[in-house]
């Protein structure tokens, strides 16, 4: 699709400025978005739609290179976690993106902006897969936290703004029109079940 | 890896063995650090002898065969891990590089990290985190042990109502690389479609 356009003339300092700022998503998880999106073109980076990408990122950075996690000493300790998707975002390939955030408390402690794998059809897929990802991460939490001698005040609430996908995390009965999403449902559903977490829609 | 993006394939690694640094890990920890008023310090090692202590004169930043320096990081890895686990830690399941020591009335934890110099210690009980800096001593020069600020290009500043992460620095850093300190500004990541 950008064949004809101008190839980035030294790629590997492009891809080190990727590979920088790549790193500095563990506190920005605002660039997150963007540099996962410009990261799936280090192979052949072109000037027009790739390089001038990276220098916006950086102007972004520039505005407040000091932005910060905070993290607040009167927290409560309740894990909490929010999921979106993005379906068929991808202009190119037109595949959903994953989004998550997840707080202990007041503060952020992990998050995900990422293109899923692989196309969904429905929407509403590509929710689930968000579910499934977001609970395959919720899940060691707590085992780290009990290492760290803490015990979660409250259940862990997962926050989704997809009415279907609570639906089929809850329902226990599969419709032929489901089955395609049947693997992403057992993992959320067993995780239900185990009482790992409970559920709550956004207002929306 | 710890700072992965400093690493070049077939001259800094062929094949990673070394735990990962989990972001998420980290943040867990400064979260409960901050929430149970915990301690927070840092181990600085003696690099030279860090990396001297399994070879003989070993300088690492040297671009050497990466099977050399791979053993070299690897061997001294192995050795400090088992000496902290001869002195009371138990060594996480969810993360490698997390070793927990805990007594009837004493929590502490140690984040290691193969390649970094430092070693970070929290806990509950600052007598407790003493002696096990002073366990290590015996088989590590370590230079002092004092409040975490600056870890694997973070930068962590401790106010009266909690705690803040941010990495400047680096962020300038990668600006002045990019010659791109004098650049204008803009308000958003990405561009609007256009």
């Amino acid at each position: 699709m950008f064949d004809q356009e101008v190839d980035v003339h030294d790629p590997s300092s492009f891809r080190r400025v990727i590979g920088r700022l790549w790193y500095l998503v563990n506190t920005r998880c605002d660039v997150c978005f963007a540099v996962q999106f410009v990261n799936q073109f280090i192979q052949r980076p072109t000037i027009h739609h790739h390089h001038h990408v990276v220098e916006h990122i950086l102007q972004y950075i520039k505005v407040a290179p000091a932005q910060d996690l905070s993290y607040s000493r009167k927290s409560d300790l309740h894990i909490k976690a929010c999921s979106d998707s993005d379906w068929a975002s991808c202009s190119i390939t037109r595949h959903s993106t994953t989004r998550f955030c997840i707080f202990l408390g007041e503060s952020l402690v992990s998050w995900k902006n990422k293109k899923q794998s692989t196309v969904s059809r429905l929407s509403s897929k590509a929710k689930y897969r968000v579910l499934t990802s977001m609970s395959c991460e919720l899940q060691w939490l707590p085992f780290l936290l009990k290492d760290l001698d803490t015990i979660i005040s409250n259940m862990t609430c997962l926050y989704c703004d997809s009415q279907y996908a609570k639906h089929i995390a809850l329902n226990n009965n599969f419709y032929e029109r489901s089955k395609h999403i049947d693997i992403d449902c057992h993992v959320v559903r067993e995780r239900l079940q185990q009482i790992f977490f409970t559920f709550s829609l956004f207002a929306l | 890896m710890a700072k992965g993006y400093i690493q070049r394939e077939d001259i800094d690694f062929t094949n990673t063995y070394s735990p990962v640094a989990k972001s998420t890990t980290i943040h867990m920890i400064l979260v409960v650090v901050v929430i149970k008023d915990w301690y927070l310090e840092q181990l600085d090692v003696d690099n030279a002898f860090l990396h001297g202590a399994s070879m003989k004169k070993f300088i690492w930043r040297f671009p050497l065969k990466s099977s050399m320096q791979n053993q070299a990081s690897q061997q001294w890895y192995e050795k400090l891990t088992s000496y902290i686990l001869t002195i009371g830690f138990i060594q996480s399941l969810v993360d490698s590089s997390l070793f927990i020591k805990k007594t009837k009335n004493s929590f502490v934890a140690l984040l290691l990290y193969v390649d970094v110099d430092d070693i970070i210690l929290v806990g509950d009980n600052i007598n407790e985190i003493i002696s096990v800096n002073k366990s290590l001593n015996s088989v590590l020069k370590i230079k002092d042990l004092r409040k975490l600020k600056y870890f694997l290009d973070l930068e962590i500043a401790g106010t009266k109502k909690g705690i803040h992460i941010f990495q400047k620095k680096y962020a300038l850093e990668t600006l002045e690389d990019t010659k791109m300190l004098g650049a204008k500004r803009a308000a958003t990541p990405m561009q609007k479609k256009s």
